[in-house]
């Protein structure tokens, strides 16, 4: 009997990781994935973020984001908030990296102060929406483990490859993302989060995508669904510009004092 | 925020070359203030309601080029009850370029050092002022040339600081004030007083300890304090020695500055430590300047959602140490303990609460509790209440009376 206790024990322990064995199908289109948005150097977007509550009511957010690819490492963005008026010049920094947790800061404009979010914070709302910090960081392979779970038709008459990432993280709020990749463009048209007791948390879909550089895709829409508390989040791109001549020394603490 | 485009350049080009375009922005901070005393002043002359109005324009130019840029931002309250917090400052009329690793600001302007919450002990550039609000985070705008420079081994910043603002006391009718009224007319260590030029520098590096971000900074000032030593006057009224007055006197100072600050996952460790070394040992009436050595230090640990919903819950704890001791410094000895409630909602409501304990004198602490919302996409509203306890041995014991509740609304336009 104890033999077989052990056994039972000891099979538990296993199956998970013979479930994840995928022959390395999820990391390939991962990398693949990645590898299809190398190259795009720098870029600056103007976008609105429309909160909505659980009746119905709505409260924009208009900001403007620079990001800046770092070839070894996660990029750097910087998100600068025009309106409300209120939190106009506030500016929040991220540096994503792909092997340790993201730096974070917000710049509070009326103190001239600049505060670090602590790293467990990421899996906080940011801004009052229903995107987490971490959300707003750049995808990067080695935060995640992946499972190729299938190949089915998705949006648009697409085909995706829908790939289980499980993030390495601990102090993600996420157990698990189920995303959908199409496999013409390797574009993640939508994920879905799982909170930490690995029920369904929120919906992400993106559309209206454009190409630039003749390379590189980007979603204008983004729908934000939480289905744990009626509300949502949509993020507007109205415009983005390639090659604008930033440089890394405009994503720094200094540069973050002087955003706007 | 109202964009003008100023350059015809930019209409002819017509739209999609946005980013080298020279634009004016302007936006303007209104408010109006309330405050209820809930007991009567402990001193002649002071009100137990006191109503203000602010006015806060901004307007801001960016060079075509896109790397340079000037600000201009007075600011203006006007005081129903008391003529001494009817004051008008330039916050900030700053002219600053940028190129690559290099920064130049050069006029008037805020700097904030610090990463501690009850305390800012080696924010040092700015004057407090004071009469806006107790704690010592409203500043006035100070003249400096600044010069910053990104490298590998950290930020450099290095600071000249010609003219020195005096701090804000409020008048007669005010509250949260001494007993004797604190003089215009200050007294300065230095032969040339205001004209001082004063020398800052500061160092900043993001590092890692067991692969958690640690952040340094270490800092220098030479010149004139901006804390003032308050000296009484005294006349002979009717024979007797009577104090009339408190003077303000300057002393020129050297100090060196750090903080330290340790992120390992939901922590937020923090630390503050300052040296002052006073040039001056005595001053008249006898009054002994001691050298300080203070530190404030502590942690925020911050909850997400632990309610189950989308609001946050910050816990902060920080100890407050200053060598001068309670006849010096009410941040002596004193332990702060708070509370940061974020909604996270759509109106970005927060609520902050805490306590200050001062542990020589266990009957002195101060409670705050400070909450704000945004009631439309241009009107916000703060409600602050602050309690003061005091033995009469401590320094808080010139606030005993002036618990307050105070409401502000303000509009952005």
């Amino acid at each position: 009997m104890k033999l077989i206790t052990t056994l039972v024990t000891g099979l538990a322990l296993v199956a998970p990781f013979a479930i994840a064995d995928d022959g390395g199908r999820g990391l390939e289109i991962a990398k693949e994935r990645k590898a299809r948005d190398t190259g795009w150097g720098d870029s600056q977007a103007e976008m609105t973020m429309i909160l909505r509550n659980s009746q119905g009511e709505t409260s924009e957010r208009k900001m403007r984001l620079k990001n800046f690819e770092i070839q070894d490492d996660g990029d750097k963005g910087l998100t600068i908030f025009d309106e409300p008026k209120d939190v106009s010049g506030t500016a929040f920094l991220s540096f994503s990296h792909n092997t340790k947790p993201d730096d974070q800061w917000l710049y509070l404009p009326a103190l001239k102060r600049v505060k670090r979010i602590s790293s467990r914070n990421k899996s906080g709302p940011f801004m009052g929406s229903e995107f987490a910090y971490e959300d707003m960081g750049s995808f990067e392979p080695e935060k995640y483990e992946f499972t190729y779970l299938r190949d089915e038709p998705c949006a648009q008459d697409m085909t995706c490859h829908v790939v289980e990432s499980d993030p390495v993280d601990k102090f993600s709020g996420y157990t698990r993302q189920i995303s959908w990749i199409d496999t013409e463009h390797m574009r993640a048209v939508k994920t879905e989060y799982y909170d930490r007791k690995n029920t369904l948390l929120k919906t992400l879909e993106l559309s209206e995508w454009k190409l630039y550089k003749d390379k590189f895709w980007r979603a204008h829409k983004l729908d934000m669904q939480n289905h744990q508390n009626g509300k949502s989040t949509t993020i507007i791109t109205h415009s983005i510009e390639f090659d604008t001549g930033l440089s890394e020394s405009d994503f720094s603490q200094a540069s973050l004092k002087r955003a706007r | 925020m109202k964009k003008l485009i100023l350059t015809a350049s930019a209409l002819l080009a017509g739209a999609g070359t946005s980013p080298l375009v020279s634009a004016l922005d302007w936006s303007l901070e209104a408010g109006i203030e309330g405050r209820r005393f809930l007991e009567s002043g402990a001193y002649s002359g002071q009100v137990d309601d006191q109503w203000s109005l602010t006015l806060q324009p901004e307007v801001v130019w960016d060079a075509e080029s896109g790397n340079g840029r000037f600000t201009f931002v007075p600011f203006y309250r006007k005081d129903f009850a008391d003529n001494e917090r009817t004051h008008g400052d330039i916050r900030e009329a700053m002219f600053m370029t940028w190129n690559g690793p290099w920064e130049l600001r050069a006029g008037i302007g805020k700097v904030f050092w610090g990463v501690t919450e009850s305390l800012h002990l080696v924010d040092v550039i700015n004057q407090t002022d004071y009469v806006e609000a107790i704690d010592g985070d409203q500043k006035l705008g100070q003249p400096m040339i600044q010069g910053i420079w990104l490298s590998d081994v950290g930020t450099w910043e290095a600071f000249v600081l010609p003219g020195f603002r005096e701090r804000t006391f409020p008048g007669e009718a005010g509250r949260y004030r001494t007993e004797l009224l604190v003089s215009d007319d200050a007294e300065y260590q230095a032969d040339e007083e205001q004209q001082h030029v004063d020398l800052a520098a500061r160092w900043s590096y993001v590092s890692e300890l067991n692969g958690y971000p640690l952040d340094l900074t270490a800092s220098v000032f030479r010149g004139t304090s901006r804390d003032p030593l308050l000296v009484p006057q005294v006349e002979v009224v009717n024979s007797v020695l009577t104090p009339t007055e408190l003077v303000p006197y300057y002393a020129m100072q050297n100090q060196i500055g750090s903080t330290i600050q340790f992120a390992p996952e939901g922590w937020l460790l923090k630390a503050e430590l300052l040296y002052r070394d006073y040039q001056i040992d005595t001053l008249p009436g006898v009054i002994e300047v001691k050298d300080q050595t203070a530190a404030v230090g502590g942690f925020e640990y911050t909850l997400v959602g632990p309610f189950g919903d989308a609001a946050d819950l910050g816990l902060l704890a920080e100890y407050q140490y200053d060598s001068r001791g309670a006849d010096y410094s009410d941040a002596q000895n004193d332990l702060f303990l708070g509370t940061r409630y974020v909604f996270n909602d759509m109106a970005s409501s927060e609520i902050l609460a805490g306590i200050t304990q001062d542990l020589d004198y266990t009957g002195t602490r101060l409670f705050l509790l400070e909450a704000n919302t945004r009631l439309n996409p241009s009107m916000t509203i703060d409600a602050t209440i602050t309690l003061v306890t005091a033995e009469e041995e401590s320094l808080a014991s010139i606030f005993r009376r002036d618990d307050t509740f105070e409401v502000a609304l303000n509009f952005f336009f």
